[in-house]
């Protein structure tokens, strides 16, 4: 990174950020060391994985993992690569299975990641071989909140919990929200975007004021339920958004705060039948039961949790997204996608969910279209040396306090539109990358629900 | 087994028809569609088998589309802002092995058309795109030419090279 520091580069305070930190190929390097290997990272969801044996695979940073469901119930996740010459163990994206063979030469682990086999152990290693110490290399933390699976590779990293924090007491939103609980729908999307991946995730963090030009034509289509773009169709009252910014660079966007979400669930109910209207009902009262302020909120709009896992939810009518943005080099990011809905949703809805999901934020969805030419564009016009010189803009609501009387929701309340999302992502960044602590921010709103 | 005219017809349909993707006549190409038909793109997915890997209908697909929907995308697509293909992007479609049988034993009338689809996205300065894959059509005969009541596309990657903006 030469001689300048990431606080020259990240300067929060003032709004600006160096074009730099989205193009420069060691910074990218800096990321994957601070920031992918000691940060919390979304692996899965657990309705995924319901049997023993069973398995998926997905990427913490570069590192390519695998998520297994051991045959004695337990999830693990292990670096997907053999331990004797690097070969990766499991080749396929999901299914089931009790060990792996490796297809290089044949070491075989078991589904807790030890080294049961391997070929020629008498002939070829003489028994020379202590295989307990070449199991599978573990992902040393692995955490569930809610039943979202989440690793860290860093063996001192602080609790989910805690790094979740203040975003506990909005996730709790749809995992309590959720009759049955919740369950992912089965098969991910996956495309690539030659775009740097924090682009994207601020882009979920906070980034509302793009909605009108980027998404623009999108609004001007029909109603709902064609019209997936436009949530509030069929809508007459108010609706004031705002910005939730959470602990250690977390947040939600474009919050309604003061209950109208549910009347906006609602009126569409009524449209759907009795089935969903009594449905409707049961999700608010489940909020109630946790407290009026997680009734009124309801549902976010879209938010990212640091560093590259945003979540969607319009509505409990609404699907929930689940985006990761995977870092591929600094110009390249995959986008790997999946969508929730609760277990015990009418049919009518879960169909209408499916289908609203895959048209709306998703790879061939009217809203991904435009922001993948956003995310490639900004990236491929900020490769040369001139452009690495200017600093990017994030002053909106630079010096504005949080919205007062809204003690209930925890977090720091914006107007919306605002950018304090985006400056409290890049703080936390800057903190990670400069290689400090990073001072926790200490949670001082209401109580947050219990959960283990 | 269909006859060389059958064949011959439904080349010159499907030709015709890309041609009017690739030359962005959005409104035309809708027009081919039945208003019932559906336009379906599954996930394909890394599994053991073969079988397994094209995701059926339980699974989250890429596109599920009525021709209401479809209709929607096109005018979205005309949008000032739709900045996805506003400038567009050059396209370049190939179709090959061209299979034709009747559809439903021959009662119906309607064939069943598999092709291969290769599809070349050219955009701005240097996004450069492939998508190949296979289509599946149900025709139905109209007028001397043909509607589409079904469409699935089914592309081989599983990792999409970009975010689809066009249609196969
Ligand atoms: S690389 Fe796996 S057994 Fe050799
Ligand atoms: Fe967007």
């Amino acid at each position: 990174m030469s001689d300048t520091s990431i606080q020259d580069l990240v300067r929060v305070d003032e709004g600006l950020i160096s074009r730099k930190i989205f193009v420069d190929p060691d910074i990218y390097r800096a990321e994957l060391e601070n920031i992918f290997a000691k940060c919390w990272l979304y692996l899965a969801h657990e309705s995924q994985l319901p049997n023993p044996g069973d398995y998926t695979t997905n990427y913490m940073g570069e590192d390519p993992v695998l998520i297994w469901r051991g045959m004695d119930g337990e999830i693990r996740a292990f670096l997907n690569s053999c331990r004797h010459r690097g070969m990766r163990i499991c080749r396929t994206d999901v299914g089931n299975a009790r060990q792996f063979a490796c297809p290089f030469h044949g070491w075989t682990y078991g589904s807790n990641g030890e080294l049961k086999t391997v070929p020629s152990f008498d002939d070829s290693y003489f028994g020379d071989l202590n295989l307990a110490e070449w199991g599978l290399h573990e992902v040393p933390r692995l955490a569930n909140y809610g039943g979202f699976i989440f690793g860290n590779w860093d063996e001192d990293a602080g609790s989910l919990d805690d790094y979740l924090g203040n975003a506990r007491w909005y996730l709790d939103v749809v995992i309590e929200r959720a009759i049955g609980g919740l369950e992912v729908f089965p098969g991910g999307q996956r495309y690539s975007v030659d775009g740097n991946w924090k682009i994207a995730s601020e882009n979920f963090v906070g980034d509302g004021y793009h909605i009108a030009q980027s998404h623009g034509s999108a609004f001007t289509l029909p109603a709902r339920p064609l019209n997936p773009a436009n949530p509030f169709s069929s809508y007459r009252g108010t609706l004031t958004y705002y910005d939730i910014g959470l602990d250690n660079g977390h947040g939600f966007s474009q919050a309604t705060l003061a209950g109208e979400r549910i009347e906006v669930d609602r009126m569409e109910a009524k449209e759907l039948g009795p089935e969903v209207v009594e449905y409707v009902e049961e999700c608010y009262a489940r909020l109630v039961k946790l407290s009026q302020a997680h009734a009124d909120f309801y549902a976010w709009t879209f938010g990212t949790l640091f560093p590259n896992f945003s979540i969607n939810n319009f509505s409990a009518l609404r699907p929930i997204g689940l985006m990761l943005w995977t870092p591929k080099g600094p110009g390249r990011l995959e986008v790997w996608q999946w969508g929730a809905t609760d277990k015990d949703a009418p049919k009518i809805l879960k169909d209408r969910v499916r289908q609203d999901l895959i048209r709306n934020q998703a790879s061939v969805g009217i809203l991904a279209q435009d922001d993948t030419e956003n995310f490639e564009q900004v990236t491929a016009s900020t490769a040369g040396v001139i452009a690495q010189r200017l600093d990017f803009n994030y002053q909106m609501t630079l010096d504005r306090k949080p919205v007062e009387g809204l003690d209930q929701f925890p977090g720091f309340i914006s107007t919306y539109n605002s950018e304090e999302n985006q400056r409290r992502y890049y703080r936390r960044y800057a903190e990670l990358m400069g290689g400090g602590e990073g001072a926790q921010q200490v949670y001082a709103g209401p109580k947050l629900a219990a959960r283990g | 087994m269909t006859s060389p005219d059958t064949q011959h017809k439904v080349e010159q349909f499907l030709y015709r028809e890309v041609r009017m993707l690739a030359e962005g006549e959005f409104e035309e190409w809708l027009d081919l569609f039945t208003e019932d038909s559906r336009y379906l793109m599954p996930i394909r997915e890394t599994t053991a088998t073969r079988e397994e890997s094209e995701r059926g209908e339980d699974y989250l697909p890429h596109v599920d589309d009525d021709k209401d929907f479809m209709r929607a995308r096109v005018q979205r697509l005309r949008h000032r802002l739709a900045h996805a293909e506003q400038p567009p992007s050059r396209l370049r479609y190939f179709i090959s092995n061209i299979e034709v049988e009747d559809a439903e034993g021959g009662e119906t009338g309607d064939l069943d058309v598999r092709c291969n689809l290769m599809v070349y996205q050219s955009r701005l300065e240097r996004t450069e795109k492939i998508f190949v894959g296979r289509r599946e059509d149900r025709l139905r005969p109209e007028n001397g030419s043909y509607q589409i009541t079904n469409r699935k596309v089914v592309l081989d990657q599983s990792l999409l090279p970009r975010s689809i903006t066009i249609f196969f």
